[in-house]
């Protein structure tokens, strides 16, 4: 292999170690987020649990009760719908927050010394446990329209580290640019808009002409939606689709590297900034 | 970088860039000929210095020296432009007023929250909580979100956790001049214990007097650039020459002419001038004679506790000048201000004096100080119509000894009178 592959795959590596050494502060840190998102609420952190059911609720009264929706592929509309709009909310959850993460802490990055790269990993760790929450209430109607966990379930581990790699990269570069450029988060919250409708959430990828099918590609969200899917309803291993897997992780590494070589490169000012 | 060293800075510049509109920032970014937007603002220029294991420093310096920019530098928050800084063991700094506390949590989950960050296990943070609120002393505020306290509760809360969490380097900017008397007091008990402990301090403040107790030296700063590194005493003197404007121009004109001049005159030479008085102001006015007498009216430099004595100057006026403030202080020889006054707190009316005018002022009062060594400054100064105007300064012209046939605490005798009964 190329000495600069070797240097990235060491970097990429040592990342890993890195956040691992440091999980009690991770850790700490995102638990003091996400009781300061909460923070003066009656309720408390029981609207992080109430706001995803109530969501789920009304697609459930929306599109069986009301709007009666043909099964997809064998498979009750919730159900599918469920699959794929799950981790499209943590996907904008992570990226829309992590944007700001910067921003909202600025009160420690201006007067304490700290690894700052850590801030948007904990916005999107945060973003972490009401997806595993509503990964579990997924579970449980799956559970109750007949569909047993079985072992395809597993995979949805390897997804979630897909799509914790990929927030991550895009974080950095948003989140380090934020602090430049206010702008950035109305930015990136209108290309999260986009990015809704581009990807397969709410329509199947079988509706489109075969020769689209490269732009929906493009989206490395889209790999994550479909791996959701084939996980949890048509039962595929991802190593099956080996073309999109390289596809995706060609992607995603860019956009993580060139979001750790600008956050890098922006970090030493942030205190100027802020 | 050596053993003894706790921090050492080379050639540290921090430069500002300013935009005139924000937009000017992106502008610069993408501008194909690199046209330069901005101006650059150095905040600290070619700074030096080195500090040794269990120093205490003063760093002073105006507002907009670049004191708090080389504090930020120093706990690592601000990244120098150019230079190196180098950091031996643990900082915990307690900048402009403040640490990293999250407005929305309480006291209690703040501590836990800098604790975490200042890389404590949760289990040493425990242990720590009581210490750190008996210290802050701010009662069941604690459970209060920190955006609800005073200023005072804030910097008490602020500097019991950036003293708890055992660092080798405490950095502190200008944060105790918010807390009460008892508990500044309550804080540099605790720097003495850091000093005995062998810890660094680098302390920030415009409290001179604590400069002069606390600091074994101290660094002057004024416009980003380091003036003098040198004795707390001295570092204070120059401190207070530049806030009057008088540092620069002042060794042009003390000159071996001026000295020479000031030889001839008969009480300087009656007792020993301190070879080391300052001198600055703009000379509308000179003190050009000053002698200390007794109450036998005679000149000397010992005085007895108890009797009547008197300051007396001569001031030539170069230009006439209305209503001047001739002014004396005496301080003990650590610096510490002890009294002083002047014809502007005395109410006395001092009259328009004309070029070439002598005003032959005496300061008489009785002596209620204690056996020790003291110091007399003297001065000719006045409010002109938009500011405070030095004409003339001496400071620490004489020493001069009291001499007591008792000993009171401190420095003051209050000359008590004491009745004792039986009943």
């Amino acid at each position: 292999m190329p000495k600069p592959m070797i240097n990235i795959i060491k970097q990429f590596c040592l990342f890993w170690i890195d956040l691992i050494k440091s999980r009690r502060l991770i850790l700490d840190l995102t638990i003091n987020d996400f009781r300061t998102k909460y923070l003066g609420s009656y309720l408390g952190i029981m609207w992080a649990f109430i706001q995803p059911s109530i969501t789920i609720l009304i697609f459930w009264f929306v599109f069986e009760v009301g709007f009666k929706s043909k099964p997809m592929d064998n498979c009750p509309f919730i159900l599918w719908l469920m699959a794929g709009i799950i981790p499209w909310f943590l996907f904008s959850e992570g990226v829309m927050n992590a944007t700001n993460s910067i921003l909202d802490n600025s009160y420690l990055v201006k007067k304490v010394s700290f690894r700052v790269s850590v801030l948007p990993i904990i916005k999107i760790l945060s973003a972490l446990i009401i997806h595993v929450f509503f990964l579990g209430v997924t579970f449980l109607m799956f559970f109750i329209l007949g569909y047993r966990p079985n072992v395809y379930s597993i995979q949805l581990i390897y997804y979630l580290f897909c799509l914790s790699v990929l927030v991550i990269g895009i974080s950095w570069a948003t989140s380090s640019l934020a602090v430049y450029f206010r702008d950035t988060n109305q930015i990136v919250s209108v290309f999260l808009q986009f990015g809704f409708w581009l990807t397969p959430v709410f329509w199947s990828f079988d509706i489109l002409p075969v020769k689209y099918y490269f732009i929906v590609r493009l989206n490395p969200v889209y790999y994550i939606v479909q791996g959701y899917r084939e996980s949890l309803i048509y039962h595929e291993w991802f190593w099956n689709s080996p073309n999109i897997t390289l596809y995706f992780w060609v992607e995603t590494l860019a956009l993580f590297f060139i979001g750790a070589i600008l956050f890098k490169n922006l970090k030493p000012y942030f205190a100027d900034e802020l | 970088m050596h053993k003894d060293l706790a921090i050492k800075v080379e050639n540290l510049s921090k430069v500002y860039r300013l935009y005139d509109k924000s937009v000017d920032r992106l502008k610069e970014l993408v501008h194909p000929l690199r046209k330069k937007y901005h101006k650059e603002f150095y905040a600290l220029n070619d700074i030096n210095f080195e500090i040794k294991k269990g120093e205490t420093i003063g760093i002073i310096g105006k507002n907009g020296s670049g004191k708090s920019t080389l504090l930020k530098i120093l706990s690592g928050v601000v990244t120098p432009t150019s230079g190196k800084v180098y950091v031996l063991g643990r900082i915990s700094s307690l900048l402009e007023l403040g640490i990293g506390f999250n407005p929305e949590f309480t006291g209690i989950q703040n501590i836990y929250l800098n604790g975490t960050i200042m890389g404590c296990a949760k289990r040493d943070i425990d242990d720590k909580v009581d210490e750190i609120l008996s210290f802050a002393d701010i009662g069941d505020f604690a459970y209060q979100p920190v955006k609800m306290y005073s200023s005072g509760m804030f910097a008490r809360l602020a500097f019991a956790v950036a003293i708890n969490v055992d660092p080798d380097i405490l950095i502190i900017d200008e944060a105790l001049s918010v807390g009460d008397v008892a508990f500044q007091s309550k804080c540099y008990r605790k720097f003495n214990d850091f000093k005995k402990a062998g810890k660094t301090i680098l302390l920030v403040t415009h409290s001179l007097d604590s400069i002069i107790k606390y600091c074994d030296r101290g660094i002057v700063l004024d416009k980003g650039i380091k003036i003098e590194e040198t004795s707390a005493k001295e570092a204070v003197d120059i401190y207070k020459r530049l806030m009057v404007d008088c540092y620069f121009d002042q060794e042009e004109k003390i000159n071996d002419e001026d000295k020479k001049e000031s030889q001839k005159i008969i009480w300087k030479n009656g007792i020993p001038v301190n070879p080391n008085y300052l001198e600055y102001g703009n000379r509308k006015a000179e003190i050009i004679d000053a002698g200390i007498f007794d109450s036998l009216n005679k000149l000397s430099n010992t005085l007895e506790n108890g009797e009547f004595f008197e300051f007396r100057i001569k001031v030539r006026f170069n230009e006439t000048i209305q209503e001047p403030i001739f002014a004396y202080v005496i301080k003990d020889i650590k610096g510490t201000e002890i009294t002083g006054t002047n014809t502007l707190i005395e109410s006395e009316v001092t009259g328009v004096f004309h070029k070439g005018d002598i005003a032959y002022v005496k300061f008489k009062q009785e002596l209620n100080l204690q056996n020790q060594s003291y110091m007399v400054s003297f001065g000719c100064t006045n409010y002109t119509l938009e500011d405070f105007e030095v004409y003339h300064r001496l400071y620490d012209f004489f020493i001069f000894q009291v001499i007591s046939n008792k000993s009171t605490s401190g420095v003051f005798d209050p000359k008590s009178q004491i009745y004792i009964e039986r009943i």
